[in-house]
């Protein structure tokens, strides 16, 4: 039996009603009853890109003030009461927005809403709290610096998108913090942190009732007006094929980027397949020739980004001790470039098509997993998107998947090659 | 909406169980046996035996059974830890008659191929090598290692490159008779008729070995050193586990002791977050688990914090000072019901899924403790009095005698 989902791809997705608040917030319903849990997730259409130059850092920033004292809520006190109502919460920052969530069982998910609506209308920036938050965001960007895969992406991000604020660090940089105080951060706040600049997504065991909740708590806020549209400079493409090399650790590891179609473009979800035909699931080809048959690497994996702008293809593999770098990068390029001059087979295309929609249920299990793609594809594109994506890529012709591996396959011809290098006992 | 879970045998050491999830896309299923690397006499040999589960079969060779997966979407994985191996498989929810023959397939019809083996074991060694070049990752190693050593539970599952490079195709085999012998359970979860599900099960798993009884190993030691620094030669942080074994998985008592932790930090809130993080401004991340890892041998006590070089001794301090407040003062009655709303707000999130609801299954039959039962949950944890988490404190959480790894990058490396 093939299942409904791979025949009728809109079946996929979660039921979604949607209405618009007089001061121009979006709230989005998405009842789910298998559990009794509550998920809210509200996105600010606020990320870096949103960021002046002097402001570097500020929305990532604000996004750990939001839990530092409003006027209703205390230093502490959001995770406190959130604690006590047996909740969780959290927030990511990214380069295109900031959403924040809150998980509830499904008879006290309300106080997600009084928290939210409460550090929308304003926030304290309290200049001791802000000065003991840079430092715990001094420790974070330490994290990321030590752990090799963050420091490999952040140095390839940086040389594909140069001139672009994909190419920034979402937390800014050590300098870049130090100028950020309680004033910036309540000026970003201002700004972006108005109710129709955000979209509210309420996921889980609820029903229409969840509308009336949402405009009682936001309804009395201000609209604030829409902020214009940052104008971020075009996604440069790199000239030819770039290297570095950083010197970490015993483990070679190797990062290739390169450009990729924006998500709404329709060799968006040809490019996912196309990926998903080197690297998804042990029979696709790089998983065959590095891993099972090849033994250079212990696994390789890629990933197609998904933002406003025009992205980035990467492929990520480690090599495993014996190996060599060399010739794993021989091979990826021979595989890249094999795909892109010849094009797939149909049924390694059928595989993945399968792969890449089971992985998708599998992933969007969970309310709270619903919620966040609700509330991103609203804010980001529009709530229609993930449903013509999939019919798209179910739909993939296999003439149009040649031309956009043509198209698209090709890093040598502009794209950042970052290795990761054993030391091999110096300090590099 | 989730029914009763039928349970029933095939063998003697083999339990069965099934839950139906209404409407929930995905089936999932899993064999746990136990065996895992507590039972193994070649470091990493549980992981590699597991891992070959899916290597091949007297019907398919890996190519054959990767592909058969991947043609219909389903998710294949083993599964090896410290006290069982096995194999997990999701798929979409109509294919439950394939998930189950495949499981069986895989479970009782290994091959454990000769060539198979020797990629997997280095495969298992490049991950260590991963894992120890990645500073947090290197510094929780060397912390295992000073609570449990020489017992199994202080080494990495994947074991050390050199054992592994010992290790044959008849050391698996023999393993994975044993597994079968020593028993463990098969779990279904999922939009399921659970008659014809259970009928299935019966006979695809009803031909085992004879049981076997599970031996019994030496406790876990630890090392004699209170305080162990590493260098971190990349690092731009210091690393800093800090705690002491504390109660095994099936401890009945463990939910008062729970509680405590929760108190002390369980969550983005707690007392040492708050304080570490939220007043002292030290950390980013600061975690807490009281029963880390808690399996047939007992858990740990595991506080986390990445801080700067120069935090080190401050952070130390105050984990010190905090758990003795708890120990001498215990919790108020506000902290209490907070850490109980807590306890009992989280639960119908790891219930959320098929495959959520098959790990439940799965350690509720291992261990002993009905933790697939919410009501049991809430019985039991809504009985919890002060007096129990203060005891629960006291007996299990020992600041004097904290063990603490403390990874530093190179340049900041302390002198004692």
């Amino acid at each position: 039996m093939i299942p409904d989902t791979f025949t009728d791809p809109r079946r996929l997705l979660p039921a979604v009603e949607r209405r618009r608040l007089d001061n121009g917030l979006t709230v989005c319903l998405v009842p789910n009853r298998r559990a009794p849990v509550v998920a809210t997730a509200l996105v600010y259409r606020a990320g870096t890109r949103h960021e002046t130059t002097a402001e570097a850092g500020a929305a990532h920033f604000l996004e750990h003030m939001m839990f530092k004292g409003s006027p209703g809520f205390g230093v502490g006190e959001i995770d406190r009461r959130t604690r006590a109502l047996g909740g969780s919460n959290n927030a990511f920052t990214s380069h295109d927005s900031t959403l924040y969530y809150f998980t509830f069982a499904a008879d006290r998910w309300r106080e997600a809403l009084a928290i939210e609506a409460d550090r929308m209308a304003a926030l304290n920036l309290d200049p001791k709290e802000v000065e003991s938050e840079r430092r715990v965001i001094l420790e974070e960007i330490a994290m990321y610096e030590g752990e090799p895969w963050d420091a490999l992406d952040q140095a390839v991000s940086r040389q594909l998108f140069e001139g672009h604020p994909y190419g920034l660090p979402v937390l800014g940089t050590r300098d870049s913090l130090l100028g950020l105080n309680g004033a910036s951060l309540g000026d970003f706040h201002r700004r972006f942190y108005r109710p129709a600049n955000a979209i509210l997504t309420i996921a889980g065991d609820v029903d229409a009732g969840a509308f009336d909740a949402a405009a009682e708590a936001f309804g009395a806020l201000d609209s604030g007006s829409v902020p214009t549209p940052q104008s971020t400079p075009p996604v440069s493409r790199v000239e030819g094929l770039r290297r570095l090399e950083r010197r970490h650790g015993e483990v070679p590891r190797m990062l290739l980027a390169w450009p990729a179609p924006k998500v709404t473009d329709p060799d968006h979800p040809l490019l996912a397949l196309l990926l998903g035909v080197l690297t998804s699931g042990r029979s696709s080809r790089l998983h065959r020739t590095l891993v099972d048959e090849g033994q250079a690497c212990p696994w390789v994996t890629s990933d197609l980004q998904e933002s406003i702008d025009a992205g980035a293809s990467t492929l990520a593999l480690e090599v495993v001790s014996g190996a060599e770098p060399e010739a794993v990068e021989e091979e990826v390029f021979r595989s890249i470039e094999r795909l892109a001059n010849e094009g797939p087979e149909p049924d390694e295309v059928e595989r993945v098509k399968r792969m890449l929609l089971a992985d998708w249920i599998f992933a969007h299990e969970r309310v709270h997993q619903q919620a966040f793609l609700v509330a991103s594809a609203e804010a980001c594109w529009d709530l229609e998107h993930p449903g013509r994506y999939f019919e798209a890529l179910l739909a993939a012709p296999m003439d149009a998947l040649s031309a956009a591996a043509d198209r698209w396959l090709r890093p040598r011809e502009g794209g950042v090659l970052g290795w990761s290098l054993p030391n091999g006992g110096a300090e590099a | 909406m989730t029914s009763a879970t039928p349970v029933s045998s095939a063998a003697p050491q083999l339990s069965l169980r099934v839950r139906r999830v209404e409407g929930a896309p995905v089936v999932a299923a899993r064999l746990w046996l136990w065996g895992g690397s507590r039972l193994e006499e070649i470091p990493g040999q549980s992981l590699v035996t597991g891992r070959l589960l899916t290597e091949g079969s007297r019907r398919r060779d890996y190519r054959r059974i990767a592909l058969d997966a991947e043609e219909r979407g389903m998710l294949v994985q083993s599964t090896s830890a410290s006290d069982f191996l096995g194999v997990s498989i999701e798929s979409l929810a109509g294919d439950w008659e394939l998930t189950l023959d495949s499981l069986a397939e895989l479970a009782l019809e290994p091959t454990f191929p000769e060539e198979r083996l020797q990629w997997i074991c280095r495969q298992a060694s490049a991950e260590l090598e991963s894992l120890l070049d990645q500073p947090e990752a290197r510094t929780s190693c060397f912390f295992l290692d000073q609570l449990y050593h020489p017992h199994p539970y202080g080494r990495p599952v994947q074991g050390l490159p050199t054992s592994l490079s010992e290790l044959t195709p008849e050391h698996c085999a023999d393993f994975h008779r044993q597994a079968l012998a020593w028993g463990g359970c098969v779990v279904v979860a999922g939009d399921i008729d659970e008659d014809s599900v259970m009928d299935r099960l019966r006979s695809l798993f009803s031909e085992l070995p004879s049981a076997a009884e599970l031996p019994e190993i030496p406790m876990p030691a630890g090392r004699d050193e209170h305080h162990r620094e590493i260098i971190l030669p990349k690092s731009e942080q210091a690393h800093l586990y800090a705690g002491h074994l504390t109660v095994r998985r099936n401890e009945p008592n463990q939910a008062a002791l729970k509680l405590a932790g929760i108190v002390i930090g369980g969550s983005m809130s707690g007392r040492l977050p708050e304080r570490i993080r939220d007043q002292e401004g030290l950390a980013y991340n600061v975690d807490i688990a009281v029963a880390m890892g808690a399996g047939l041998e007992p858990g740990r006590l595991a506080i986390y914090a990445g801080v700067s070089g120069d935090s080190v001794a401050r952070v130390e301090a105050v984990i010190r000072e905090e758990l003795q407040r708890l120990v001498d003062d215990g919790v108020t009655h506000e902290e209490l019901e907070d850490a109980r709303s807590f306890f009992l707000g989280r639960d119908p999130f790891y219930r959320e899924t098929a495959g959520q609801w098959t790990g439940l299954m799965a350690e509720s039959e291992l261990y002993g403790l009905p933790v697939d039962r919410p009501e049991w949950v809430s019985e039991t944890v809504g009985a919890i009095t002060k007096d129990d988490v203060e005891e629960a404190a006291r007996r299990w959480l020992d600041p004097k005698h904290l063990r603490l790894t403390v990874g530093l990058p190179q340049d900041r490396t302390r002198s004692e």
